[in-house]
């Protein structure tokens, strides 16, 4: 069960060359600002595809720029966080939970439930009924993260999901993502600019440069 | 030290201008609501060919309207978010019923769908039976001509606006293309869409020159409010005071539900 990614994307005049294999583990991207971390996430996501070279996940071919073979996102099991704005801003925090199990199938009335249960087993139960824009930085992250993994992702691509929070609600979010992402086998991968991140919730860091 | 308040005071040639200006705009309104008995002003908007008129406005306008939007969204849709030679020349296109001169559009109407040499339209009538000119339908098709650039320019401006991450986020989160532009697009662009449903209708509902010469002046089939208000003004006056003052109030309304998205909002 190995994920292996080799190629090239060019954007405008941006150029990004990898090389990632990947296990059951939760490796951190690093590296400077626009070295192509979130680009990377983009790509596995399914949201851009490969200029040169190919991806596979557990031998499967996701995008293959020679034989135009592209698994688009909303086919791949993906599980996203931004550093903020995660949150679709039209939805109350249960239907934000509950969207990607609506996507995938799951009556309306059947995914808010699933999603009750799901904000109430962490305690967000008064959170329920909000909308995004009243909720603090640190409850909209916490409520992305519980999205994320509302489907049981296979890919979890998390894009510096604790930059935008206090120094002293970050403790806390990292071991609630440590804890979450250690329960699902998948591929995990968190862009950090945090060393703390980096230490305590990843297994392995890949450097970009 | 206490802070000065700034307070932005106009030149005084600038403040006379604006003022002339306002005054330039208010001073026929003015004159209309002075010329309107009101007492029989339920009367003679409810008696027959204002009645006739109106029903017609309201049934054509709203047709039109939707047929603006079932063409402009996806127009709209090409021009904000694909890359292909000629953009910029489509756009203008699509733009230039605009600024066309409303008789010329039912011009190239009637060059387009006349029933004996239009372009198409004596496919049209040989068939499906279908006659444009002179009928309902051609007041439909001449008002979305004029309003479909209304709607395409404001939401187009709406997509551009609009942050592609939340859609990008649906895609991830399982919603197909079908979904992520019913579910997530459609949703963002909603108060850019009511703005534009909103100014292509009020468009289509004032819509004279484009309509009188590709669909006539038939009244009860194809004389709408704007050109029963021209007929009536040399035989009716007071019902093409009426008249005009239904189609001022609905055109303020429009103003006023749009006040946040035209009129700005000082913060």
């Amino acid at each position: 069960m190995t994920l292996n990614l080799s190629g090239t994307v060019c954007i405008g005049s941006f150029t990004l060359r990898t090389e990632i294999s990947a296990e059951n583990e939760i490796i951190a991207i690093t590296g400077a600002n626009g070295v192509g971390k979130t680009t990377l996430l983009r790509l596995l996501a399914g949201i851009i595809n490969l200029t040169t070279g190919s991806l596979l996940i557990d031998g499967v071919t996701y995008d293959d720029a020679t034989t135009d073979i592209f698994i688009p996102a909303n086919r791949r099991g993906v599980a996203m966080v931004f550093q903020n704005e995660t949150l679709l801003p039209f939805l109350s925090v249960r239907d934000n939970i509950a969207f990607p199990l609506r996507m995938s199938g799951m009556s309306r009335s059947q995914s808010r439930e699933v999603a009750q249960v799901a904000i109430s087993s962490q305690g967000l139960t008064k959170l329920s009924d909000l909308m995004p824009s009243d909720l603090s930085g640190g409850q909209s992250q916490r409520v992305a993260i519980v999205r994320a993994f509302i489907n049981t992702p296979k890919l979890v691509l998390f894009d510096e999901p604790l930059s935008a929070l206090d120094e002293n609600a970050r403790p806390e979010l990292r071991k609630f993502l440590r804890e979450r992402m250690s329960q699902i086998s998948g591929y995990k991968f968190v862009v950090t600019h945090d060393r703390q991140d980096v230490e305590q919730i990843c297994d392995r860091e890949i450097h970009l440069n | 030290m206490t802070k000065r308040k700034a307070i932005s005071r106009a030149p005084w040639f600038v403040g006379v201008g604006a003022v002339l200006g306002f005054i330039y705009i208010c001073l026929p309104l003015i004159g209309l609501l002075r010329k309107i008995s009101w007492s029989s002003l339920v009367s003679q908007v409810s008696s027959g060919p204002t009645r006739d008129a109106l029903s017609l406005s309201l049934v054509t306008s709203i047709a039109a309207t939707v047929v603006a939007v079932v063409f402009g969204l996806p127009l709209a849709w090409v021009l904000a978010r694909v890359q292909f030679r000629g953009s910029s020349l489509v756009r203008a296109l699509v733009m230039l019923p605009m600024v066309l001169p409303p008789v010329v559009g039912g011009v190239a109407l009637l060059a387009a769908y006349g029933r004996n040499n239009g372009l198409v339209g004596s496919l049209l009538y040989d068939s499906f039976g279908l006659q444009l000119t002179f009928s309902p339908f051609g007041v439909v098709v001449a008002e979305a001509f004029v309003a479909l650039p209304f709607l395409v320019m404001a939401v187009e401006g709406g997509l551009r606006a609009i942050d592609s991450r939340y859609e990008e986020l649906a895609s991830t989160m399982g919603a197909n293309e079908v979904k992520k532009f019913y579910l997530v697009t459609l949703r963002l662009l909603r108060p850019s869409l009511i703005a534009g449903i909103a100014v292509a209708w009020a468009r289509a509902l004032g819509e004279f020159g484009a309509t009188i010469t590709f669909a006539g002046n038939i009244q009860g089939r194809t004389q709408t409010t704007p050109l029963a208000v021209y007929l009536l003004l040399e035989s009716d006056p007071q019902a093409a005071y009426a008249l005009s003052f239904v189609l001022l109030v609905i055109c303020v309304g429009v103003l006023v539900s749009m006040r946040d998205k035209w009129l700005g909002s000082r913060r």
